[in-house]
């Protein structure tokens, strides 16, 4: 944007009829200036910027602590005031559990959960949870698994446990409801195989960590894995990863200890014991080399770029210093990327970068949509600006702000009891301790311009970028002449300086 | 308690309440306070009564550009600073928002930020124009083309669905369409009508500030005058309402997309947001398809398996409500089948009152979200959102209890007759959108 606004201006110093008035401006005489001062502007005070305010006490919220008799750790945390319960039941295996061959059968099995259960079928379940105004879902995620229940507080928090316990306990497997389950799991992977942002997810994933490791592939699977499994196989693998030794239950909620645990201890304190089954992530079986990968989408208007590599786990201690490095870079509407592709060039809605977080390994990922014309373009955008956070630490005020946008939202997560259970989450997941939440602000304060510039240096290089572009081979553009020129879209990706690979 | 509710049978129980005062200013600013102190959280959130719905034929897109330009600097706050100050104060929510009949602005900041928001805010209200130049207009409307190419043309039957709202709402309806507008009249509009149109809809007088959380109970009035007080009043916006014309024939569409599964959508013009029958179609959309125990789902679904997903809903909206119902085929399935299907399960519904049970569970779950929302302080659907929703509808921000009170009175039959007399099959509008190979290959 700025360089437009420039060009105006110079423009209009082009138009007016002496060119003086465009010079360096003469500084006028004192006296002149106090002869003319027009009266005082009734809104002048706007011009300064409020201070904030003095900062309120406020302290993270911890989780507490407490076993059920089969050894499931419940996290609870007692907030607000309103009668809602949110309850997170994690099982803390991904798609590393998956065998190979059989991607997706992690999700395919949890998805079975609500279809049925000894007592209920699939509508009684969903009639349940809507006449009790409960919200029951079950997700399998990357890394885990995760079944919720956001609960009325009262009377209906009992028969809501009820229906998770039964859902969780006795799924039913019923052969029809697979074979029904499984069509729609084929058909929503390929109603996702034109999806531009499907198709940059699942080449990025393949290209990452190559197409025969677990996490080469999403979780839902790919369409020949899913056509693959049969009803012996969710069986089995309920009966092997679904017992209290993958289990931890996260708590958020008007609700007590005194009355969650024995409510919890009831209905899940019998389930079989288990040993944990997670086993750590092999590296990518593909070496992490940078390169420019096109898949091609015809006749879409907007290229999908993704940009990325691995990252640490939740648990390293390089993680903070990678968290506000990704931040600086793509975290926030003000970040370097987006100011770059959006806001200067003004060929992209958005572009952000983010850092998942893991046990094993992170990814790091930038992502954006761009008008086709600019794919190339845009790309190399893209890596000037990594290029640039590498060459020098923040400006102490970016860092600043990179650090206060993390830390001062922090109540943020707080603020219902979903999203605070889905932050305490990270106590099962990633074994980070019950107050971490507590110490956040002091480790992301703790981080230094040199500490930065070293996370950048390590994390974001474009030699361990892997590019990922979905969008058109040609696209024809207007060449201002009235007539129209074609733009190779696929050509200029192939020009930029690394090793392209053209998906056919 | 924030809201009066027990847990103990939902039903039976008083409506919840939010507490609030309202007041308004010298200029006409409406201002309704609502104080929350669980967090060290405040959210503002300013409803400006003008939305697409407002915008002359010619210049559709309007209302959402302007939104855009919203963010882009006024007399005091330099061209892009908006955003990095909020995210240097710690907002946990900064965005805007274009309905057909309203638009929004929300922030949520940490409380010692409350002024640094109301000064934003006051700033735009009072002095956006000073400051835009044909530079900023360019620059936001290429966004703005960008975003209509990543939410319309580059997803799956986006170009279908903007087609849907076109045959709802003919021309010269101010609905027809996309809010966000075609890219000729986005291209077309001119520094002049973007500043007229402030001019004309950006006053105090017709916006509405809430101010959501743990502020200063003793100084926020002398602050939001301090902040609010002192901008110019303009003359009052007059609107001619253009109710939709009702649809007397079917009016059908198909397309051939780069999609992998067939959709066929059905849609109406119905009742006014919260004119008679409005509440009765919400539940009927619930009926038919929330959830794996509604009747689509079931017989489509699950039954017949035919279909991949069902939706159906009522988006309430000030000059004609839309009920649609849209089905997201099995592979290869053909758009008349799914049609026929889903039209005989509706016939189900406009023949006979469903069971008080179906009423009862969607009106559970629907109250249950409902109270989720008003967890937060701010963003959609939280508690600010909530009472600038209902002031502005109904001039009330406490109506959530008369809100609720609607959707008690709703019987079986009362369902069943608003709507077979609003759903029927000489006023609907049929789209359908089929791969664009198996198109070729097909041929039926």
């Amino acid at each position: 944007m700025k360089h437009l606004t420039v060009s105006l201006v110079s423009l209009a110093c082009l138009a007016l009829p002496g060119l003086a008035a465009c010079g360096p401006k003469k500084p006028e005489p004192i006296m002149e200036v106090a002869a003319t001062t027009p009266p005082p502007d009734p809104n002048a005070w706007r011009a300064a910027v409020p201070k904030p305010g003095p900062e309120g006490k406020w302290t993270a919220p911890a989780a507490t602590r407490f076993t059920l008799s089969n050894g499931i750790p419940v996290y609870l945390v007692k907030q607000g005031d309103l009668p809602l319960v949110s309850v997170r039941l994690n099982l803390a295996i991904g798609r590393e559990a998956n065998p190979k061959g059989k991607a997706g059968l992690l999700a395919l099995t949890a998805n079975m959960l609500d279809e049925g259960t000894k007592t209920r079928d699939s509508a009684t379940i969903a009639a349940d949870a809507a006449r009790l105004g409960a919200e029951l879902g079950i997700g399998a995620g990357d890394e885990n698994t995760v079944v919720s229940l956001d609960s009325l507080g009262g009377a209906e928090l009992e028969p809501s446990l009820d229906l998770m316990a039964d859902v969780v306990l006795h799924p039913k497997f019923d052969k029809k409801d697979f074979s029904r389950v499984q069509g729609d799991t084929i058909a929503a992977i390929q109603a996702s195989a034109t999806e531009p942002n499907d198709m940059a997810r699942r080449e990025f994933l393949k290209q990452l960590w190559g197409a025969d490791h677990p996490y080469g592939t999403p979780s839902v699977g790919t369409e020949a894995s899913v056509k693959g499994l049969k009803l012996a196989d969710l069986t089995k693998a309920y009966g092997d990863w679904w017992h209290a030794g993958n289990a931890a239950f996260v708590v958020a909620g008007n609700i007590d200890e005194a009355r969650l645990k024995p409510l919890l201890e009831a209905r899940f304190g019998a389930w079989k014991k288990g040993k944990a089954t997670h086993s750590s992530v092999a590296a990518p079986s593909v070496p992490l080399k940078p390169r420019v990968v096109f898949h091609e989408k015809q006749g879409a208007v907007q290229s999908v770029l993704r940009v990325g590599s691995l990252a640490v786990a939740r648990n390293s201690p390089d993680y903070w210093s990678d968290q506000v490095a990704v931040n600086l870079f793509g975290g926030m509407f003000s970040s370097r990327l987006n100011m770059a592709l959006r806001e200067e060039k003004g060929w992209s809605y958005g572009a952000y970068a983010g850092m998942s977080d893991s046990r094993d390994y992170g990814i790091v990922q930038a992502r954006s949509s761009v008008q086709a014309d600019k794919t190339a373009e845009s790309v190399a955008v893209v890596l000037e600006e990594l290029q640039k956070q590498l060459a020098a630490p923040p400006s102490a005020e970016m860092l600043k702000l990179a650090q206060d946008s993390l830390v001062k939202s922090l109540p943020g997560n707080f603020e219902t009891n979903a999203a605070t259970a889905g932050s305490f989450l990270a106590v099962p997941q990633f074994g980070v301790p019950e107050n971490a939440w507590q110490s956040y602000a002091t480790n992301v304060n703790g981080v230094d311009g040199a500490a930065t510039l070293e996370a950048s240096k390590r994390l974001l290089a474009t030699e361990r970028m892997i590019v990922v572009v979905v969008g058109p081979r040609t696209v024809e553009v207007d060449d201002g002449k009235g007539g129209k020129t074609t733009v190779d879209v696929a050509g200029g990706l192939a020009k930029l300086g690394y090793e392209f690979v053209d998906v056919k | 308690m924030l809201l009066t509710l027990l847990g103990v049978a939902l039903a039976a129980d008083p409506p919840p309440s939010i507490p609030f005062e309202k007041y308004t200013l010298a200029n006409g600013l409406e201002v309704i306070l609502s104080p929350d102190h669980r967090l060290p959280l405040v959210a503002t959130d300013i409803w400006y009564h003008v939305g697409a719905g407002y915008e002359v034929p010619g210049r559709s897109g309007f209302a959402h550009l302007f939104e855009h330009i919203m963010f882009q600097g006024s007399r005091n706050v330099r061209e892009d600073q908006f955003f990095p100050m909020m995210e240097g104060a710690g907002a946990t929510f900064v965005n805007g928002t274009t309905d057909f009949d309203r638009t929004n602005y929300l922030e949520t900041v940490p409380s010692n930020q409350l002024e640094l928001a109301l000064w934003l805010e006051s700033d735009r209200m009072g002095f956006l124009t000073d400051t835009l130049t044909q530079g900023r207009l360019d620059n936001q409307r290429d966004v703005v083309r960008k975003e209509r190419q990543q939410s319309t043309e580059n997803v799956p039957y986006g170009v279908a669905e903007e087609q849907f709202y076109k045959l709802l709402y003919p021309a010269p309806h101010p609905y027809n369409g996309v809010v966000i507008g075609s890219h000729e009249d986005l291209q077309a509009a001119s520094l002049d009508d973007v500043k007229g149109f402030f001019k004309t809809w950006y006053l105090p007088n017709n916006a509405t500030l809430v101010i959501c959380g743990d502020y200063d109970e003793s100084t926020i009035k002398a602050t939001v005058e301090k902040y609010f007080g002192g901008l110019a009043a303009g003359p009052e916006p007059t609107v001619t309402p253009q109710m939709a014309p009702p649809i007397t024939a079917e009016k059908r569409a198909h397309f051939e997309d780069n999609v992998e599964l067939p959709k066929v959508y059905l849609g109406w013009v119905t009742a006014p947001v919260f004119k008679p029958g409005d509440a009765e179609l919400q539940l009927a959309a619930q009926v038919l398809a929330d959830g794996k125990s509604s009747r689509l789902y079931r017989e489509l679904v699950e039954k017949q398996q035919i279909a991949q997903s069902v939706k159906a809903y009522q988006y309430p909206l000030t000059l004609g409500s839309v009920f649609a119902v849209e089905i997201v085929g099995k592979p290869g399935q053909l758009p008349a089948k799914l049609e026929t299907e889903a039209w005989s399960v509706i016939e189900g519904l406009r023949k006979a009152p469903p069971q008080k049970e179906e009423i009862d569970r969607a009106w559970t779950s629907t109250k249950a979200r409902v109270l989720r929302g008003l967890e937060s302080i701010g963003g959609f659907s939280g508690k600010a959102d909530t009472l600038d929703y209902y002031n502005h509808h109904t001039g009330d921000p406490g109506y959530l209890g008369k809100d609720f009170a609607r959707y008690e009175a709703v019987t079986p039959e009362s369902l069943q007759k608003a709507f077979s007399e609003a759903i029927r099959k000489d006023n609907r509008v049929v789209v359908d959108v089929v791969p664009k190979a198996k198109a070729e290959g097909g041929g039926k």
